[in-house]
């Protein structure tokens, strides 16, 4: 039960920012919602839209302009695409103190291949975060339609905190004490997401879309495993749980991209090309294979998929477990 | 001169502090079930008492078994009671008897007490160095690293020394080492059976030394002790521990540390801020003790590759028992220019946050504040064990990391390393263990091939120091392979039985491959390149 009356901080005012700054609103919650476009934040405060629903932002949610205003709650929702947090991070580092508890929303990995948190934590003094995944869109998470997330972080405070400040009908949040295997599953969605779509386009069958998924969670458990985290948070809701939904979805934009990737060899989504760049750049430095991640970054980079697919399915099989 | 910080700001009361220790431990075993933990300290301790003959053990075995049969009847009130006594018995049992007066002329007396305890000194040159003239060992400990933040930091709040752990000598060394910086006494936790050393047991338990029995293996001893250290770090009495528990086994270094006692710093410092003291903050400050030579090496070495030296936590029977060893340890080591470096790292926060000299906290970016922030929420002090062992965890990782940087290595560990990485490139389908059973020719290598191996680790060493990853013993980064080569072999045939490596016709020959072992492990976790190919030379 969510306690009212609590000050949250949400940086980044994209979908996912606005929905939680909905969501928190709703809840009573006294809501700093910042943006680093200042249009944006003109936009925000006179048409007050939440994407993909015809309510407005609640009038306790308000909308601030500099970064110290922003960051004076001590809980914190971090809603900032991977290609801006780390310099945001930089920017904002002197206004965060020890007792802030953040959680991210990016299901990506900064540039340098590292792990949201990670980040957090090497840019700033902050050393409770968690973050949050699952087969959750920002929409349907504010519309209250029934799913599930986790939030992962070893905090068990912190976790059992955000759970209580999103109290949404509908939405079951479930904990994990592995925060980089929950990063990794959100990380690991895009090159799942291309492929799904390259798969759907190309009329493949549920069969290869089932292979694909499957061999994700290993792909992603080893990826895991190499950064500190555990093989097998990848078989939950923050990996196979969120992939099947977004393979499962032919408006998701990554599914989108991969459609378009198979039709026109274009996938025209520059922020999911750097993801499964990054990606590929951290495979290679920690020495862990993602044949799949390397197939989709082979089609990114002009590859016809019949070829990508032939070096996929050349590949000598191994234990499915490795 | 003395520095009257510390424990040695002002008079010890003893009773005093036993009366307090029992009273805290009392209040930190509220509501705890204290039948489990009776019955649990009366069952390990009988089975242990019950093998010994010592009178003192014996009687104490009387006691216990005499506390079992009251405990099937006692009452709430009574249990307290029994509690009460134990925790009493064992508070005396750990606080030491520091004294002011006994600790300026101890350690005045300290360089000549310790040359005449571990060197082969003549009397009058005893009597020489007390009156502060030369002095032999003690301008062997070579201390370098953050001792001006050290400094100043004993000044502004609590401070904990958590040094790596190699020697039973390193207790004596450390305390030489903070004597010639001019820090402040500082109190430790000394394992009980080093106070069977009459001479060192004097000078330990007044310059500071608590008793740790670390064979009482039951919870309400394991509470009682983390009380004493909690109370220590609030009363200000600087403070040092072996965070690896006890010395390592392997040579290698501490990656691992053990967070009880860590864990105390985050609850003194939240009490100490709660109850407004004026230097609330605690600081900790790693420190390695490195030695060319390790006095116990052949037995911590044998222990480790031991199935059942995993039991045997205390050695009692080691190289540190026989006075003709240390005589010839300390008056071999007295021949070497730098025997011994001490270096102090920079100091950390009860987090694992770096602190500047004024005692701050620093942000990644160097920026000061406040870390007090970590307790609370909504401005309200919030108990949490689970954050705080996340924390501890955290300082943990600081301070082993600290230790990697801080860690000197001299020609006796890049030689073994080096022998050892021979022989793995030489015999690639052989694990350790196998290894160490190659017979005497396989262990007997070419100089050529041995000096190009050691190039190869002096140069990646050389790289890393560069980066602040590791230090190198004065002047070895100078030296040529071969040189080195030549280095690490005479300085093994200094002190040990047998020399772990020597040269016979224009061959090294690794003549102790365990103990070879024990020097090559200081190198493990750094990161170095594969060994050079099988039969490789320069």
């Amino acid at each position: 039960m969510s306690v009212p009356g609590l000050a949250v901080s949400v940086l980044g005012a994209g979908p996912w920012g606005r929905a939680m700054a909905c969501i928190l609103g709703s809840n009573g919650h006294l809501v700093h919602l910042w943006s680093g476009d200042e249009s944006k934040r003109l936009a925000l405060r006179t048409e007050r839209a939440v994407p993909g629903s015809a309510a407005a932002l609640p009038d306790n949610v308000v909308i601030v302009d500099d970064l110290a205003q922003a960051l004076e709650p001590e809980r914190v929702l971090f809603a900032i695409p991977p290609s801006h947090a780390s310099s945001l991070l930089v920017r904002a580092a002197p206004w965060f103190r020890p007792e802030h508890r953040v959680v991210h929303l990016v299901r990506g990995l900064a540039d340098d291949g590292t792990p949201m948190s990670r980040l957090i934590t090497r840019e700033t003094c902050v050393v409770q975060v968690g973050a949050l995944a699952g087969p959750v869109v920002a929409a349907a998470l504010w519309e209250g339609k029934e799913t599930a997330a986790v939030i992962g972080s070893p905090f068990r405070g912190l976790v059992d905190e955000v759970c209580s400040l999103l109290t949404v009908p509908g939405v079951r949040v479930y904990s994990s004490p592995d925060l980089v295997g929950v990063e990794v599953g959100g990380a690991m969605r895009t090159p799942l997401a291309l492929a799904a779509g390259v798969i759907r386009e190309v009329g493949m069958g549920p069969a290869v879309l089932s292979v694909l998924l499957t061999r994700g969670i290993a792909e992603a458990g080893r990826l895991a495993e190499a950064l500190g985290g555990e093989r097998s948070t990848l078989s939950g809701l923050s990996g196979i749980g969120d992939w099947m939904f977004t393979a499962n979805d032919a408006a998701d934009a990554v599914v989108c991209a991969g459609m378009a990737l198979a039709r026109t060899g274009d996938a025209a989504y520059p922020e999911a090309e750097r993801r499964v760049r990054t990606l590929l750049t951290l495979s290679s430095r920690l020495g862990v294979e993602l044949p799949i991640t390397e197939a989709v970054g082979s089609m990114l980079s002009g590859v016809p998929l019949q070829e990508a697919l032939e070096v996929l399915m050349m590949r000598s099989p191994g234990l499915e477990s490795a | 001169m003395l520095r009257q910080e510390g424990i040695a700001r002002e008079p010890i009361d003893d009773r005093e502090v036993v009366d307090d220790m029992v009273r805290r431990a009392l209040r930190r075993l509220e509501g705890a079930e204290l039948d489990i933990l009776l019955n649990e300290c009366c069952f390990l301790e009988e089975k242990r008492l019950g093998q010994s003959n010592v009178a003192g053990d014996v009687a104490q075995l009387k006691r216990l078994r005499e506390v079992r049969r009251r405990l099937a009847w006692a009452n709430e009130q009574e249990l307290r009671t029994i509690v009460e006594s134990i925790v009493r018995g064992y508070a005396a049992e750990i606080h030491g008897h520091f004294d002011l007066g006994t600790y300026a002329n101890a350690t005045r007396a300290l360089p000549a007490g310790l040359a005449l305890v571990l060197g082969k000194q003549k009397p009058w040159a005893v009597l020489r160095q007390a009156m502060g003239g030369e002095s032999s060992l003690a301008t062997r400990v070579r201390c370098s690293g953050a001792v001006a933040s050290f400094d100043r930091l004993v000044e502004r709040g609590t401070c904990v020394l958590v040094p790596t752990h190699l020697s039973n000598l390193d207790s004596p060394v450390i305390g030489l080492a903070l004597h010639q910086a001019g820090l402040p006494p500082m109190i430790y936790g000394a394992g009980i059976n080093l106070f069977n050393n009459w001479l060192l047991s004097w000078f330990m338990d007044h310059l500071g030394a608590y008793k740790v029995d670390r064979a009482k293996r039951h919870k309400l001893y394991k509470e009682v002790l983390k009380e004493y250290s909690t109370m220590a770090l609030e009363r200000r009495w600087h403070s040092l521990f072996f965070p690896g528990g006890t010395r390592s086994r392997s040579g290698g270094l501490e990656r691992q540390l053990k967070k009880g006692l860590m864990g105390t710093a985050l609850e003194a410092y939240q009490r100490n801020i709660q109850a407004g003291v004026d230097l609330p903050r605690l600081y900790f400050i790693p420190a390695t003790i490195n030695y060319r030579l390790v006095l116990e090496a052949e037995t911590l070495i044998e222990d480790h590759l031991q199935e059942a030296g995993r039991s045997r936590y205390i050695i009692t029977d080691d190289e540190f028992a026989r006075p003709e060893r240390v005589l010839q340890y300390v008056r071999n080591m007295l021949g070497l220019d730098d025997p011994i470096d001490v270096v102090f790292g920079s100091p950390i926060d009860p987090f694992g946050n770096p602190v500047n000299e004024d005692g701050d906290s620093l942000d990644p970016h160097g920026r000061p504040f406040d870390p007090a922030g970590y307790l609370l929420r909504d401005g309200a002090f919030v108990a949490d064990p689970q954050r705080d062992r996340l924390y501890t965890g955290r300082l943990s990782e600081a301070i082993a990391s600290a230790f990697a940087r801080e860690t000197v290595l001299y020609e006796t560990h890049i030689l073994a390393a080096a022998m050892h990485r021979r022989l793995e490139a030489n015999h690639p389908s052989l694990d350790t263990f196998r290894r160490l059973l190659l017979g005497p020719e396989s262990r007997t290598l070419p100089h050529a091939e041995v000096e190009a191996e050691v190039a190869l680790v002096q140069r990646a060493l050389c790289r890393l120091e560069t980066r602040g990853e590791v230090r190198l013993g004065h002047g070895l980064a100078d030296l040529t392979p071969s040189e080195l080569r030549q280095r690490g072999e005479a300085t093994f045939g200094l002190y040990h039985e047998r020399c772990a490596v020597h040269s016979d016709s224009g061959a090294s020959v690794l003549a102790d491959p365990k103990l070879a072992l024990y020097y090559a492990n200081r190198l493990a976790g750094y990161s170095l390149p594969p060994a050079g190919p099988a039969g490789m030379t320069g």
